[in-house]
């Protein structure tokens, strides 16, 4: 009975996945058509990527509502550096990817320096990170020809072998890279107890502030991250309104996977589970034809759903 | 005790979500089990319907809904030859370029798409285009020629109307507050970029405070009432949808400013159409959604007939002397 309990708390999300594979597979045979498999995952894949970078920050008790502003400024600054400074894509590319984990770095120093609410600083970095993207821009798309920056085109659009959409393969790196992190290096450990009980790490003579600043660096690297492979996506188009409400998707994805908003609980392996869901259950609405109002009042119900599901026991 | 009564809301919620689910694969079924009854004589084959996909870049302005319901009346016009299924994608790109994927994937016969961008959307429709599905592209194109058929009106000149209407209404000259829709959005740079060719030549006419409010009434509102502080006297108003140009409107009346104030819009929503007809907007422009036209030229598509590549809306500029023609009371819009 106990080893029951116990098997059923550690796979009941990983059971919710499946049952929503077998539902979808039934009421849609559009559903298991390979080219749509290869939809799925790629278009998961940028949300995945933030959510894989919200999850360090949610188990550590933090929050980050400026994702989706820094994946905007990082494409921003990518594009830009091509478009207005005629600079290498190689290096547009890493300016791309230091904006974000600068702007990451700005919310770890304000949160442990200034000793302020993770929500209210990232909340007020999701503003001014959007700010500066607008301003950068000038408020207009900046628009790459596709044929002069064929790596970034190919992040985004490309796939390997015909098959594995490339930003999936990113993904999956970068999902196998957390999970190592989380589960075989004492900053992993350090995460985990931040969110469980962040007095008795200070206490073992941790340095907190670093730890939580590189956390939050982290979070801003692979918004940057995201953000470059949404210029490849979107054909070489960088615009400063890209991302809006992804904070609150990758949240999501974070919090069905089973990861409580309370830290110290869950995993990687969870915001995965998360992310698929959320794809997947995207798809079959479309699929079937769902009218958006009702998929809107779905989606939620479903996230409801999940969440007590995945509650641990007290 | 609590805790039971709670998992029983979590099941009725599940309940709704699987019955909504099932629901929608019912009505396919029957449709399925319909078609082959031999009721009528064999001679009149019944014909396979067509599947229409329209993908539609947001639902949450007004015009854009009642593109949706318009193309929807149509296409219970035709619901004997149609099937139409459409996805929103809130104004993303990403969740465009999934839309258009998933109606593929449901086995469109053709496609309608209104790009949220241009050159995000191009790859996607591309794809579909040279898979031999044809595209309709609905007031926003694609970068390159791969559709079958653009419908749409032009923005820059209903910009320059609206430009020549403000010089002429102010003589030429006045001051001018200019409220924009969404940044970087090709509607808000054509809409100001038309405009400004016209105004720009008359020097005493100055534009003196150009703001984005989304297409939306309230953050128009508050920039026409910070405006209204900032600037002793405000001669006209061009926004760039007639929501904003209501919202402009409220500001100006909630201090007692709006006598002589010349008020323009765009898009013909029936609220401005009242507004001119009280005096109290000077002109807005009809934006035709073109969602009628869409469903026509889809069938003339299916049928094989040619359609020309770029079908032109014509837009109608509505003042106090025309406005009774166009006001229609039972309008969506």
């Amino acid at each position: 009975m106990e080893m029951g309990k116990a098997i059923w708390e550690r796979y009941k999300v990983a059971l919710g996945l499946i049952i929503l594979l077998v539902l979808s597979a039934i009421v849609s045979p559009d559903f298991v058509r390979p080219t749509n498999i290869q939809n799925v995952v790629q278009r998961i894949s940028i949300i995945g990527i933030l959510a894989i970078g919200m999850t360090f920050v949610i188990l550590s008790g933090g929050i980050d509502l400026s994702v989706g502003s820094l994946l905007a400024a990082s494409a921003c600054l990518t594009a830009g550096a091509i478009k207005y400074y005629h600079l290498p894509v190689g290096i547009a590319i890493m300016i791309g990817l230091l904006g974000g984990a600068f702007f990451g770095f700005l919310n770890g120093i304000f949160i442990t320096k200034g000793k302020m609410q993770p929500f209210v600083i990232t909340l007020a970095l999701m503003t001014s990170a959007r700010g500066f993207a607008f301003l950068y821009t000038n408020g207009q798309p900046i628009t790459l020809e596709p044929t002069d920056v064929p790596l970034i085109i190919n992040l985004g659009l490309g796939k390997i072998a015909n098959v594995i959409p490339v930003q999936t393969l990113i993904f999956a790196v970068v999902a196998l890279l957390a999970f190592l992190m989380l589960r075989f290096t004492t900053f992993g450990r350090y995460v985990y107890g931040l969110g469980g009980n962040e007095e008795a790490v200070r206490l073992s003579g941790v340095n907190v502030e670093r730890i939580k600043t590189l956390i939050y660096t982290v979070s801003g690297l692979l918004a940057g991250l995201g953000g470059i492979l949404m210029v490849g996506f979107q054909n070489g188009l960088a615009n400063a309104n890209f991302g809006l409400g992804y904070e609150l998707s990758a949240i999501a994805c974070v919090v069905i996977g089973g990861t409580s908003l309370a830290g110290g609980v869950g995993g990687v392996g969870n915001t995965v589970i998360g992310t698929l869901i959320i794809g997947i259950l995207d798809n079959i609405l479309n699929l079937k034809g769902v009218g958006t109002y009702i998929q809107e009042m779905v989606r939620g119900a479903i996230i409801i759903f999940a969440v007590y599901i995945s509650k641990r026991r007290e | 005790m609590r805790k039971r009564s709670l998992l029983w809301l979590l099941v009725g919620i599940l309940v709704i979500v699987l019955v909504v689910l099932f629901y929608t694969f019912r009505v396919e079924e029957k449709k399925e089990e319909g078609t082959p009854t031999p009721a009528v004589s064999e001679a009149v084959k019944p014909q396979k319907k067509w599947l229409i996909g329209f993908a539609q870049s947001t639902m949450i302005d007004p015009w854009r809904i009642n593109m949706l319901m318009q193309m929807k009346d149509a296409v219970e016009e035709h619901k004997e030859e149609i099937d139409f299924i459409y996805t929103d994608a809130k104004n993303d790109n990403n969740k465009q370029i999934a839309d258009v994927q998933d109606l593929v994937t449901r086995g469109i016969d053709l496609l309608i798409i209104s790009p949220r961008e241009a050159e995000p959307l191009t790859p996607i429709v591309s794809e579909v285009y040279r898979k031999g599905i044809p595209v309709i592209t609905l007031d926003r194109n694609i970068v390159t020629t791969d559709y079958t058929c653009f419908i749409g009106a032009s923005n820059l000149e209903i910009g320059r109307k609206a430009g020549e209407r403000m010089v002429e209404e102010l003589g030429g000259k006045g001051v001018v507050v200019e409220i924009e829709g969404i940044l970087g959005a090709t509607p808000t740079i054509e809409r100001s970029k038309g405009f400004h060719e016209v105004v720009d030549k008359y020097k005493e006419i100055k534009v003196v405070l150009k703001r984005p409010a989304d297409y939306l009434r309230e953050p128009a509102r508050k920039i026409m009432e910070d405006a209204l502080q900032a600037h002793k006297k405000i001669d006209g108003v061009y926004a760039h949808n007639d929501e904003m140009a209501l919202g402009a409107l409220a500001a100006a009346k909630a201090v007692g400013k709006d006598k002589g104030m010349v008020i323009i819009g765009i898009d013909g929503q029936k609220e401005a159409f009242k507004a001119i007809m009280r005096g109290e907007m000077s002109a807005t422009y009809i934006y035709p959604n073109g969602s009628r036209e869409a469903i026509e030229t889809a069938l003339k598509i299916l049928k094989g007939e040619k359609v020309p590549k770029h079908i032109s809306l014509p837009t109608v500029e509505v003042t106090k002397e025309n406005v009774e023609k166009y006001y229609d009371p039972n309008a969506y819009f």
